[in-house]
């Protein structure tokens, strides 16, 4: 199967940072931009032209409004958002000079239950954080609609190790699975490579869990589309611009 | 923290300003001043909000007046827009960009919010068809509005002479976008035009206006 031109997703970040995207192609530009440093930096500066633009059209509120805010603030009408520290740094002040006496098994008892609660606040943001992956990794497939390739890479041998790359070519994203796949040795990672004419084109690195499996969601893969096949190498940290031989696995797109 | 010293000087034509040169300390100065004064956002200093207030109130309300063409309407957005910077401090991510792009997102989107829920979004898509794009809807300076106040200020000057370089359909597609929120799919339906010609026109439109204002930006992306 063959690429039907793929957009490149880069081209899409300009009308990302307007606002202009379907909400299908915001998904997928987020899902890249989560996995790229440079696709954040060009929204980053494309938003700084977003609030030139409206420098340009400046022009002076009613007097009033700033009154009204301020009067809003300070009745509590608009509750800000205070990081946790914030508060409880003065309650347990408030606890100490007041109650001197209660003060140290209080202070046990609340550094108790903070850090039972700190413990379940990080169970739940590591749960939401999971829940978050996941749904990006289904946007990413599920986007794709007609335009998604499905490709195995293997190796000869029975319970061998495998990757599925899971190419959507819409938005020329992939999401990869490994299974049965060892973590490389120490200073080595993975790389999975594109081909296209014969010719390699690198992707991203990415290595396995202690269980054999590895999850990498939303990447870029390399623009120009059509590739023939896809491969896994054994390379340096930080990956290669040419593929180091033996190729661990393959498979034809 | 250090002050950096840096003088750019604008290689490419900008209308009549083809050399400008701008000091960057003092907008080096600002985006530091800008998050300290967020941060103490953040701590509830109400002072500190109306200092933000006063730096950027002018340049919301303006954008909030374009797209929703009704100025009561557009003060609600900017209390609103405060407002939400005042909740949402602490959330700020100097990482993401400059604190007057994150409020020119938060102010874009509420007035779009607000438009997009109006009726009156039939009566805005009548007026543009209409549109000869050699006579794009002013964005800057070039405003029609009768008693436009634009701040005489130098970021303005040089916005305006980037949008000049700017073809009249690229001029029109950014105005479609920004000031009337449309989407890619919107503007090629608005205009008649192929959909690729759209996302192609917006893009390099962005791309000049990036590196023409680049030595302007609020905050230096890195």
């Amino acid at each position: 199967m063959s690429a039907t031109n793929p957009e490149p997703i880069r081209e899409l970040a300009a009308g990302y940072a307007l606002g202009a995207l379907t909400k299908e192609e915001a998904a997928a530009f987020e899902a890249a931009m989560a996995q790229s440093p440079e696709l954040a930096r060009e929204v980053a500066e494309y938003r700084e032209v977003n609030a030139l633009l409206g420098h340009a059209a400046a022009e002076q509120p009613g007097a009033a409004v700033r009154d009204r805010l301020l009067q809003r603030v300070s009745q509590g009408k608009v509750a800000p958002i205070r990081s946790k520290r914030g508060w409880l740094a003065p309650v347990l002040g408030g606890l100490a000079a007041g109650l001197a006496f209660w003060a140290v098994s209080l202070n046990q008892k609340l550094g108790v239950l903070t850090g039972q609660l700190n413990g379940k606040d990080a169970r739940l943001a590591a749960a939401e954080a999971q829940l978050a992956k996941r749904e990006l990794t289904l946007n990413t497939l599920l986007e794709a609609e007609a335009e998604l390739t499905v490709v195995q890479l293997t190796t000869s041998g029975e319970r061998s190790p495998g990757v599925q790359l899971f190419w959507n070519r819409r938005s020329n994203v992939g999401v990869l699975h490994a299974f049965r796949l060892p973590p490389t040795a120490k200073g080595k990672v993975y790389q999975l490579w594109l081909l296209r004419g014969g010719k390699p084109y690198p992707s991203m690195t990415f290595n396995s869990e202690g269980d054999g499996h590895a999850l990498v969601q939303a990447f870029p893969l390399p623009e120009g589309g059509a590739f023939e096949a896809a491969a896994v190498t054994v390379e340096p940290e930080g990956g290669s611009t040419t593929p180091t031989m033996p190729i661990i696995l393959v498979g034809k797109v | 923290m250090p002050i950096r010293t840096e003088t750019f000087t604008a290689t490419r034509p900008m209308g009549a300003m083809t050399q400008v040169r701008l000091s960057t300390p003092a907008a080096d100065t600002a985006a530091d001043r800008d998050r300290r004064l967020l941060d103490r956002v953040a701590g509830g200093d109400e002072r500190a909000l109306g200092e933000l207030y006063d730096r950027y109130a002018a340049a919301l309300f303006g954008i909030a007046w374009r797209i929703s063409d009704e100025r009561a309407d557009a003060e609600e957005i900017v209390l609103e827009c405060f407002s939400q910077a005042w909740r949402d401090a602490a959330k700020f991510q100097a990482e993401k960009g400059s604190v007057i792009a994150w409020l020119t997102m938060i102010c874009r989107s509420r007035a779009i919010d607000l438009i997009r829920s109006r009726t009156r979004r039939a009566k805005l898509a009548q007026s543009a068809t209409a549109a000869d794009p050699d006579q794009a809807p002013g964005m800057g300076p070039g405003s029609q509005r009768p008693d436009s106040g634009v701040a005489d200020d130098e970021r303005a000057r040089y916005v305006a002479a980037a949008l000049d370089t700017l073809s009249p359909p690229q001029r029109q597609a950014i105005q479609l976008a920004y000031f009337e929120g449309l989407s890619h799919s919107e503007i090629a339906e608005r205009l008649e035009e192929p959909l690729g010609t759209v996302k192609t026109r917006v893009r390099l439109a962005m791309q000049k206006l990036r590196d023409a204002l680049r030595p302007y930006f609020f905050e230096a992306v890195i």
